[in-house]
Parts: structure tokens; C-alpha cells; sequence
């Protein structure tokens, strides 16, 4: 079995169509339960391998030119530069890239699309995802042993719903970047949930909440592994009346990691009505475990409601001796409070998306494997 | 099951290098009810701690048995196991964490490797349980302890009680927090498994209030005063204290007033620019 094959059966995502970027470039996966593709490799009827274009169930894709540098610049905040010391890899904007144009149209249900990124790939991706009004999709970014950076511009028009889940393979160790910049429409949402339980990894991602009513909710699960580093740089604008956002970010730290959560939430003039939240906290395993939080706010508008709060700490002295007084060692409570940290975030990705309580299994059950070592 | 039998011979213990507890002589045997009670601060809730092992309290001396096992020399997963039980006052939140989940691992934590309990006899034992305790059904999957009323946080402790079936409870200020009728349903829920397991049971409960004794009628009744047990009686000296207050038994008992842990206001204040 081809180790995509391998990573969508894990996840659950073998019965589903789904897109593959690899260093062939991309192509299409069946549902590997059909009779005609026990590989997932049969032709695909609907799309042309050509020219990479395909359609199918209100979605269309087609390749695009590649955005210049001047461009892609725009998906590096400041902030980066400023820090550029701490990361090990800053996200270069001055990259080849293979460009695709992705279009979801309303089909009165959520479109449920698993794209994969695995292995070497010739250029960066830049993928520019757009929700017609009305579109409701789950798109789940799965990557595994890919490092060409991943660049994805979302545009989601007068309500339409992404739920956009960015899932790190475990096992497949190799480092991840990621920006995305996403413009949210009048009552559209966007619903974001980040998982990595293993690698370093560099996510930023810039969300302009620029209709009445628009929301964005972003969460993390991040376990840095010992000597690797996980960075989130994340901004949401509110740029006009009435719009919400809500940041809750949890990691965990092992010896000598490095974690980093970054989140501004900014309400400019004129965005009244407005609602913002961050919540990003930090378990820190070992005494070399190293992590900061920055939960920002800027705020120029009187009647907003705002909250921020972040931290970063042992585990709770105090719930350790609760669990070990109903008989758990403290191995077991250590554990279970450790996979507790993360599992929130895998229980509101699976509420979020229905179809995928299977990849949540997955995920929860890798936590726990790491978390008993 | 043999009747369990805890013992406690003139334990004192100190938090913080300040001496609490100086001398406490208790004996508890299953099927008894005994019940603690006394002013703030003379230290009924750190005796429940020390018994269970919480790492901010120091013990000084003495002893406590558990069934004529050094209790004090165990860690406190193994005083669980040993079937230990502390209700808690202020139960920790545990975000992420199914009540369920716990709860599962917690029962199984006492049982064999190869007798551990099974997802559907669990499920069932853990559903009679919330029903008799009058709880919301979906209780087993909320995070423990977390978002959860005082009143629910208290409940929670006597369904874990229900279904881990100790051989010592101590109950620490199970009623406060409570409204009238939860007060009534912990009272009924505790009292019913006390008479169903007979000897098997024995409870040490620690209130402020007579009013819980209307529903778990003790056997035994300790007086805690300055770290000490200064008078034993049945339910007639709860319903005297209730009317009376301590005043009368401090001076019976040549005590002085519990020293104020607050410095003074005045003090507080010294050295801040005003």
C-alpha cells in the first residue's frame, strides 16, 4: 500500500475523494473502497490530469499563474521579521510555486474535502480557495513530509462557511510551513482548527473580517517534541460593525521544545458591536521547555467586548493530587492531564465536522501514545 | 470484605512550618458514621487532607491505620487503592477530560489487570449512579469538574463515591454549596450506601451545619477545637452546638479563642505610601 493510501486509512479519509499534491504535482484519489480503484489510482472521469483541472460536486479546480513575490509577501506579517531569529526557517515569499484556483458553490450540504501534501514536492503551493455565497466546505489539510511552503488565499463571500483543519501527520516528521490569508464576508465563518503533535512547525495566518456578522474562529493542538519548534503567528481585523472572533490555542512542551503562540486581535475604528477572545496557554513538561504567549489586542473602538489570556505553566499541583486520591499513579494522572491539554481542540474539530469523529479518533489516540512514554 | 477499621493516634501535622492538627486520637470502623465538626480554622479539613496524603501538609507525628497499614507511608494512589476516600471540597477542573473517561479509569485503577471493567457495565453503573444523585444525563461527557455549579461539583464527588465503593470516606463540607434539595439528595444518596454496605463503609463527615445530620444521622459526633478533639457525643451535641454555638465548650475546655490568621488591617497597610 502507497503511503497516502496509509495516511488517508489512518485518518479515515479513505472513502472520500480527495486531492494529492506530491512531486508528481497533483492529482485526484478516489475512494479506495470503489471496485474499480483498489489503488486510488484509476482515472478520475471527472478531472483532466493534463491540466490538472477537475469538477465535481460543486467543486472546480483549475491551475492558475503563480502570484509574484510582491504577492506572496503579503502572506509574511511583520511580525516574522521581527522574530525572524527565533525561527529556524522563516517562510520564504521569493519561491516557485504550482498555483491552483479553487471554487466551492452551495450544493445544500458541507463539501467535505481532504487535500494531501505529502512528500517532496518541485515548488511551493499556493492554492486560492474561494466559498460562493451560501458554501458550506470542510477542507482538511493534511501534510506529511513535505517542506515547500503552503500558501493559501481564502476568500469566503456573503455566508458561507469554511471549516479549514490543518493536520500535521504524525510520524511523518519534517518541518511545516503554512500562511494563509483569509477575507470573510457578510455572515460567513470561518472555523479553523491546527494540529501538530511532532513537528517544527512555522503557521501564520491573517484573517479580515471585512462583512457584517462575520466570524473567525481559530483553535491549535500543538505537543512539541524535545529540540523541535512550533510557532503560530495569527492576526484577525475586524474591520467592520459586528463581527467576532475567538483564538484558543493549547500546547505542550517536552524538554528542550520551543513553543510560540502569537495572536493580535485588532478592531479598528468603526467596527462597534464587536467581540474579540484569545485564550493561549502553554504546559511546559521540563524546566528547558521553552514557550511564550502573546495574547495583543489593539483596539480603536469604545463599544467592543474584548478578553485576552495566556500562559505558561507547570501542570496543576493541585489536580495531580485529585486524580492520584482516586487511585491513578502519577504517571497516569501526569498523562491524563497532558492529553487532557490537547483534547479540546480535537473534540471541537470533530463537532465541527461530523465527518471527521474517525480522524479525531486517530488524533486522540496518537496523544495518548505520546503522553504514556 | 472485611470490616475496615482507620485508626488515628495522636497525629499532628503543620502546613506551612505552622503546627494545625497537635495530637488527634479517632477511630472509625465500617458501618459507623462519624461526623466532625468545630470553628473555622481549627483544622478539620487538614486532618481530611493529611489522611490523604495532599503534599502541603507536613506530618509531625503519630499514626494513622488503615486496616493496620501505615497509611502515612503510602503514596496517595496507593491509599485510594486501598480504599480510601476523600469527597473534596474544592474538587480540581480538569479541561479535556470526560468525566466518563475518568471515572472508568478511576474503577479500574483498583481492579486486576485482568479484571477490569467493561465499557457497557460501566456505562450502566455510571447511568444508575447520576440518575439516584438527580444529575444532568450528559454529565459523563462533560470535562471533570469543569463549568460544573458548586452544587454539581458536590454531587460529582458522591457519584464517584457511589462507584468506587471506598472502605473509608471522609466527606469534607459535602453540604456546602448546596441548595435545600440537593442537600436532600447527597443526604439520601450518602445514607442509602451507607446502610447498603453495612460494615464494609465507614464515613467520616466534616460540616459547619446540623442540617446534614436530618439526613445522614451519625453515630459519633467529634469536637475539634485548637487542633485537638475536646468532646465526643452523639447527635444531641451537634443540635447543642447548632443552638449555642462553641463558646460554652471552649470554656468548658480552657481554651482560648483560635489565634487570627489575618494581621491586622493597620498592619496590612504599614510601609504603602497612603
Amino acid at each position: 500500500m502507497r503511503n497516502i493510501d496509509k495516511i488517508r486509512t489512518s485518518l479515515g479519509l479513505d472513502n472520500i475523494y480527495g486531492l494529492y499534491f506530491s512531486h508528481k504535482g497533483l492529482s485526484s484519489l478516489l475512494p479506495l473502497q470503489r471496485p474499480d480503484s483498489q489503488t486510488g489510482l484509476a482515472a478520475d472521469s471527472k478531472c483532466d490530469p493534463l491540466t490538472g483541472s477537475c469538477q465535481r460536486d460543486g467543486m472546480s479546480l483549475e491551475p492558475i499563474a503563480s502570484p509574484e513575490p510582491e504577492a506572496l509577501a503579503l502572506f509574511r506579517p511583520v511580525e516574522i521579521e521581527q522574530k525572524k531569529k527565533e525561527l529556524n526557517r522563516p517562510l520564504p515569499v521569493d519561491c516557485e510555486t504550482q498555483a491552483y484556483r479553487l471554487r466551492i458553490s452551495p450544493v445544500g450540504h458541507q463539501v467535505n474535502l481532504p487535500v494531501f501534501m505529502a512528500g517532496e514536492r518541485p515548488a511551493a503551493t499556493y492554492l486560492d480557495i474561494t466559498l460562493e455565497s451560501d458554501a458550506e466546505a470542510a477542507i482538511t489539510l493534511v501534510t506529511a513530509k513535505t517542506e515547500e511552503p503552503i500558501f493559501l488565499n481564502i476568500n469566503l463571500e456573503a455566508n458561507s462557511r469554511l471549516d479549514l483543519n490543518v493536520i500535521k501527520m504524525p510520524g511523518y516528521i519534517s518541518w511545516q510551513l503554512l500562511s494563509y490569508r483569509a477575507a470573510v464576508g457578510d455572515g460567513a465563518s470561518l472555523r479553523q482548527h491546527s494540529v501538530n503533535l511532532d513537528s517544527s512547525a512555522y503557521q501564520a495566518g491573517q484573517v479580515f473580517l471585512r462583512g457584517e456578522g462575520a466570524e473567525a474562529r481559530t483553535q491549535t493542538a500543538a505537543f512539541v517534541n524535545s529540540f523541535e519548534s512550533q510557532r503560530f503567528d495569527m492576526t484577525i481585523r475586524h474591520e467592520v460593525p459586528h463581527t467576532v472572533s475567538d483564538m484558543f490555542n493549547h500546547g505542550v512542551i517536552l524538554a528542550d521544545g520551543f513553543g510560540c503562540f502569537a495572536g493580535r486581535g485588532v478592531i479598528v475604528k468603526g467596527a462597534f458591536g464587536s467581540k474579540a477572545e484569545q485564550d493561549s496557554r502553554f504546559l511546559a513538561l521540563d524546566p528547558t521547555a521553552r514557550a511564550e504567549a502573546y495574547p495583543v489586542l489593539i483596539i480603536d473602538e469604545y463599544d467592543v467586548e474584548a478578553g485576552h489570556a495566556g500562559s505558561v505553566g507547570q501542570m496543576d499541583a493541585e489536580a495531580l493530587f485529585y486524580l492520584q486520591s482516586r487511585g491513578l499513579t502519577l504517571e497516569e494522572a501526569h498523562s491524563l492531564i497532558t492529553a487532557g491539554y490537547l483534547f479540546p481542540i480535537l473534540h471541537d474539530m470533530g463537532r465541527c465536522v461530523p465527518a471527521l469523529q474517525k480522524t479525531v479518533a486517530y488524533l486522540q489516540q496518537r496523544v495518548i501514545e505520546k503522553v504514556s512514554l | 470484605m472485611s470490616r475496615p477499621v482507620l485508626e488515628i493516634k495522636n497525629l499532628s501535622c503543620s502546613v506551612d512550618n505552622k503546627e494545625i492538627l497537635h495530637g488527634i486520637d479517632l477511630t472509625v470502623r465500617g458501618g459507623e458514621i462519624h461526623v466532625i465538626m468545630g470553628p473555622n480554622g481549627t483544622g478539620k479539613s487538614t486532618l481530611a487532607s493529611t489522611l490523604m496524603g495532599h503534599p502541603s501538609y507536613q506530618v509531625n507525628g503519630g499514626q494513622a491505620l488503615l486496616n493496620d497499614e501505615d497509611l502515612l507511608a503510602m503514596p496517595v494512589d496507593e491509599r485510594a487503592r486501598k480504599g480510601l476516600f476523600l469527597a473534596m471540597q474544592y474538587p480540581a477542573e480538569i479541561q479535556g477530560v470526560t468525566n466518563a473517561d475518568f471515572m472508568r479509569t478511576a474503577m479500574n485503577a483498583k481492579l486486576p489487570a485482568d479484571h477490569q471493567i467493561g465499557v457497557f457495565p460501566f456505562r450502566k453503573a455510571l447511568n444508575q449512579a447520576v440518575t439516584e444523585l438527580e444529575m444532568d444525563p450528559s454529565l459523563p461527557d462533560r470535562y471533570l469538574n469543569e463549568g460544573f455549579s458548586g452544587g454539581e461539583k458536590k454531587r460529582n464527588e458522591i457519584l464517584q463515591m457511589k462507584l468506587l465503593k471506598p472502605a473509608i470516606a471522609i466527606l469534607d463540607e459535602i453540604d456546602s454549596g448546596l441548595d435545600i434539595d440537593a442537600l436532600r439528595i447527597v443526604g439520601q444518596n450518602v445514607t442509602q450506601m451507607a446502610q447498603a454496605r453495612g460494615e464494609e463503609m465507614g464515613l467520616l463527615l466534616i460540616t459547619h451545619y446540623q442540617r446534614l445530620l436530618d439526613y445522614i444521622v451519625p453515630d459519633y459526633v467529634h469536637v475539634i477545637m485548637n487542633g485537638r478533639v475536646v468532646r465526643t457525643g452523639d447527635k444531641e451535641l451537634a443540635e447543642k452546638l447548632e443552638r449555642d454555638g462553641y463558646e460554652w465548650l471552649r470554656q468548658e475546655a480552657g481554651l482560648e479563642a483560635e489565634p487570627a490568621d489575618a494581621a491586622p488591617a493597620a498592619d496590612l497597610l504599614s510601609g504603602l505610601p497612603l
